[in-house]
């Protein structure tokens, strides 16, 4: 264990993605916040969160592939530029709400996409980096809740976004130092058409994204319990690299979506069986990354979007149709962590380490 | 099951749904394609 965090310190892989940590934080304290501030009290609560992932998730694959193709493209910086532009205009503006939100959307897709460039090329064939990356997202999301649950001033937001610049700029400095010209991810087995294993990917994605929003968590009723939900979230994912790259991938893969299905299932009442399992599950994020990865090798943007093509596809039945009781849940948990298992199985390489 | 697309779909903006809605499916529809593209070329 020592060894693992004496590693994680030493490693300059992972130095693009602790930066990203940090980016990817503030990227989504700035949209929670964003999205908290504009639903709050709202007759179109509904919309705005579904305008918000369909066009902060989707677009991401035609950054990638615009990145891929222009890497000297500054995508990180016009990404920054476009979070502080929705702020401004939520601000100082009356123009309708729609506006500053597909900026703000446009704005996440290009800093996430840049994250995943800069982790993916410098990671020398880890998974770690890109974890740690997708990690801070999390810790994100719950600190910016929370930061407006406690009305602090939205032009404390402005500078917050303002610190990523230098952050990005040393990333960007890393990744031109440090550039693998191709991809050294090699996870997914070379006799399975490639095409197939984008859609599993999707696939596994998508199934994954819907379960998330029906694991019985009654015990999350305080503040403190739903940060340690997302927190646990963010560890989970950080882990599915971590231990990706120290015992391999697909003992991973399979045995975190199936050691999750009891935590998830008897943990509805017990905080802490719970959030082990919510761990468990949240480590699946990095192996799907992992697996696209393997076959789009020149092309790591793109391979990203794929992974936010389907958190999309999962997230957006949510808002139409629901599965009610805690049973229906825990049999959907099952049932969907069996089949994704399967596949992860029957795709991943066994000798990866 | 507990289905909330009808209450969701009278309550809001019917064109900016449909608009938005339109434009995901073709960037998913074009991302797709380009994927199995980018797959064959190599």
């Amino acid at each position: 264990m020592f060894f693992i965090i004496k590693k994680l310190f030493k490693s300059d892989e992972l130095k693009t993605g602790y930066l990203y940590f940090y980016i990817h934080f503030v990227v989504e304290v700035a949209c929670f916040y964003y999205l908290s501030r504009v639903t709050d009290g709202s007759m179109i609560v509904w919309l705005i969160p579904l305008i918000y992932d369909a066009f902060a998730f989707v677009p991401q694959g035609i950054f990638g592939y615009i990145s891929d193709k222009f890497p000297k493209l500054k995508l990180d910086l016009i990404g920054i530029a476009f979070l502080f532009l929705a702020y401004i205009i939520l601000i100082f503006t009356s123009l309708n709400v729609f506006y500053s939100l597909f900026i703000l959307c446009l704005g996440n897709c290009m800093l996430h996409i840049s994250g995943a460039e800069a982790t993916l090329k410098t990671s020398n064939g880890k998974l770690s980096p890109s974890a740690i990356f997708v990690s801070g997202g999390s810790f994100g999301v719950v600190t910016g809740r929370l930061l407006y649950r406690f009305r602090l001033s939205i032009f404390i937001i402005l500078p917050l976004i303002l610190t990523m610049i230098p952050f990005a700029l040393l990333a960007k400095e890393y990744e031109n130092e440090n550039k693998d010209k191709e991809l050294k991810h090699n996870y997914v087995k070379e006799n399975i058409n490639p095409i197939l294993i984008l859609f599993v990917a999707i696939f596994i994605v998508t199934i994954r994204g819907y379960v998330g929003y029906g694991i019985p968590t009654s015990w999350n009723k305080s503040i403190i319990q739903n940060v340690m939900l997302f927190s646990f979230m963010g560890i989970g994912k950080a882990l599915g690299g971590i231990l990706s790259d120290t015992i391999g991938i697909r003992k991973v893969g399979i045995l975190s979506t199936l050691v999750a299905i009891p935590f998830l299932s008897f943990g509805d009442n017990i905080m802490v069986v719970s959030l082990v399992g919510v761990m468990f599950f949240s480590m699946t994020m990095a192996i799907t990354l992992g697996m696209l990865a393997s076959i789009f090798k020149k092309n790591p943007g793109l391979a990203f979007g794929y992974t936010t093509i389907g958190l999309f596809l999962g997230t957006a039945p949510i808002f139409f149709i629901r599965v009610i009781g805690l049973a229906n849940n825990i049999i959907l948990i099952a049932i969907s962590s069996i089949i994704c298992s399967l596949l992860l199985s029957l795709t991943l390489k066994k000798e990866v380490k | 099951m507990k289905y909330i697309f009808n209450e969701f779909y009278i309550r809001h903006d019917k064109a900016l749904f449909i608009t938005s809605s339109t434009i995901i499916v073709l960037i998913i529809i074009l991302l797709i394609v380009m994927g199995i593209k980018v797959i064959k070329k190599k």
